[in-house]
């Protein structure tokens, strides 16, 4: 059983924007009621799946508000004291009108399970033509019951270099996705239509570890697992203490080998490189002194003595 | 200060947009580029490959593509800081679109072909005699229903930098 709690600490105001849905709002939830907080939890390794959400009032610890459920959503929730709370699966607002939840980006219908506008993800001329981002919850089942998403970095797109990794992950893992770092909005969009119960882990390199670090701070505590990969563009300047609030595990890898000189080692520095800044804040910061910026796969299988490399790590993820 | 960070991030981007445009225009890659065979072969033997999972290495089968060229793609690799993948897709006079059936890079045996692999002494015996060099390339399995019609192949990749890899297009021969 895996239990979580929805929008917590990390809930920037950036984030509430970014989440909020009509007059409710995310995190610590105020209404005409009172104060409560909205928690999360997902039976993932039951048949058939069911994700429950609820929301406790704080100065009674009284659950007033319940949702539990298949992984279309098609339930209506349970409640006390009158609460209405149209809160559905992550991103998703409950119009009582329509019977449909709506996405930010488009509207889903629980009775069909399906979304009524085609995904904008797959309309980003971008994305890689195996991503198998699907309109359909089922499509988005695999047996490890993941979401895994690779972002590359600058230039990725000539080079590959995180792409042809994925490539070859993608044949196992179908349930994965890879962009690029310019696709932040469609990197959350997909985080956010990800059901409850499928952990999301991102991965990140160069500045699509950037990207990925905002992506995940927008979607606050959607991302289980946060690998950034010798990422750049420090004068974004976020929060490092923020990352890693926002994430249940982030692994960061600093590629501190080569020449200067080197051409990735040079767009590194010049693209502003986060070096160690995650040091002491990310739960795993690995300094690789051997390896170049550009050495992706390399750097996924940096460990040490007593530390876990990222490709470790995110195989732990699936179990 | 913002009007300096505006101004660093505007040099930064002329100064990208410039190493990129010029990185593009010496696109390079062998041009003689002859697939010999297509074999089927178990993804569960095949080590060097990542694999990032718990389980073991699932049995699959999927198509080992066997290439051959003049050119030493390592150090070409290494002289021109190129990632080495490829493309395969319908053959076209406009190229070869990819159908993403590919299975990541380049490899010779197990060594795979890009700027950072390290030094291999069997790789450095059998460049020294020279060429013709034998590379290998994976793919998924075409399924039934895909396009009909000849499937071709071409090598891809580059350089962070923006440094472009294209070889000429070689037709796949029916296994």
């Amino acid at each position: 059983m895996r239990q979580s709690q929805f929008w917590p600490a990390c809930c920037t105001v950036t984030c509430a924007r970014a989440l909020r849905h009509g007059n409710s709002r995310l995190g610590k939830n105020r209404t005409e009621q009172g104060e409560g907080v909205f928690v999360s939890r997902s039976l993932t390794r039951t048949t058939p799946r069911e994700t429950d959400l609820r929301y406790d009032e704080l100065a009674s610890g009284a659950t007033v508000w319940a949702y539990q459920g298949n992984p279309f959503g098609e339930q209506q929730p349970t409640s006390t004291a009158g609460y209405v709370l149209n809160l559905r699966y992550p991103g998703q607002y409950y119009d009582a009108e329509s019977g449909t939840n709506y996405n930010m980006f488009r509207t889903y219908e629980p009775a069909t399970g399906r979304y009524l506008q085609s995904d904008p993800t797959g309309l980003d001329g971008d994305i890689s033509t195996y991503a198998a981002v699907s309109n359909s919850p089922l499509n988005r089942i695999d047996p490890d019951g993941l979401r895994d998403i690779f972002v590359g970095g600058f230039g990725d797109s000539t080079s590959q270099i995180v792409q042809s990794y994925y490539a070859n992950y993608a044949l196992t893992h179908p349930d994965s996705a890879y962009y690029q770092w310019t696709q932040q909005s469609a990197i959350e969009a997909d985080i956010n239509s990800t059901p409850a119960g499928d952990p999301v882990n991102l991965i990140g390199h160069s500045y699509g570890g950037d990207t990925a670090a905002a992506a995940a701070l927008h979607t606050c505590g959607r991302v289980n697992l946060l690998i950034t990969i010798d990422p750049v563009s420090r004068w974004h300047y976020r929060g490092m203490q923020n990352i890693a609030n926002a994430v249940n595990n982030w692994v960061d890898v600093d590629a501190e080998g080569g020449s200067l000189f080197q051409p990735s080692n040079f767009i590194a520095g010049i693209g502003g490189a986060w070096d160690g800044a995650p040091n002491g804040i990310a739960n795993t910061y690995i300094q690789d002194d051997l390896v170049n910026h550009e050495d992706f796969s390399q750097m996924m299988n940096a460990s040490g003595p007593g530390v876990m490399s990222p490709a470790q790590v995110l195989s732990r993820a699936q179990q | 200060m913002i009007r300096s960070k505006l101004a660093a991030t505007m040099a930064l981007l002329a100064w990208s947009v410039s190493l990129t445009a010029c990185a593009a225009m010496f696109s390079s890659g062998p041009k003689d580029i002859r697939v010999t065979s297509v074999t089927n072969v178990d993804y569960k033997d095949q080590a060097q490959f990542d694999w990032v999972s718990p389980a073991p290495r699932p049995s699959l089968i999927i198509s080992r593509i066997d290439f051959t060229t003049d050119t030493d793609l390592l150090a070409l690799a290494k002289k021109k800081d190129y990632n080495v993948t490829f493309a395969v897709g319908p053959c076209s006079k406009d190229g070869v679109k990819d159908n993403g059936t590919g299975l990541g890079g380049v490899y010779w045996g197990h060594v795979r072909i890009y700027s950072d692999t390290k030094d291999d002494p069997g790789y450095a015996a059998a460049a020294a005699k020279g060429p013709p060099f034998t590379y290998q390339a994976y793919i998924r399995k075409p399924q039934s229903n895909d396009a009909q019609g000849a499937l071709c192949f071409t090598l891809a990749g580059g350089s962070m930098l923006g440094g472009k890899l294209r070889s000429n297009d070689a037709i796949l021969p029916v296994h």
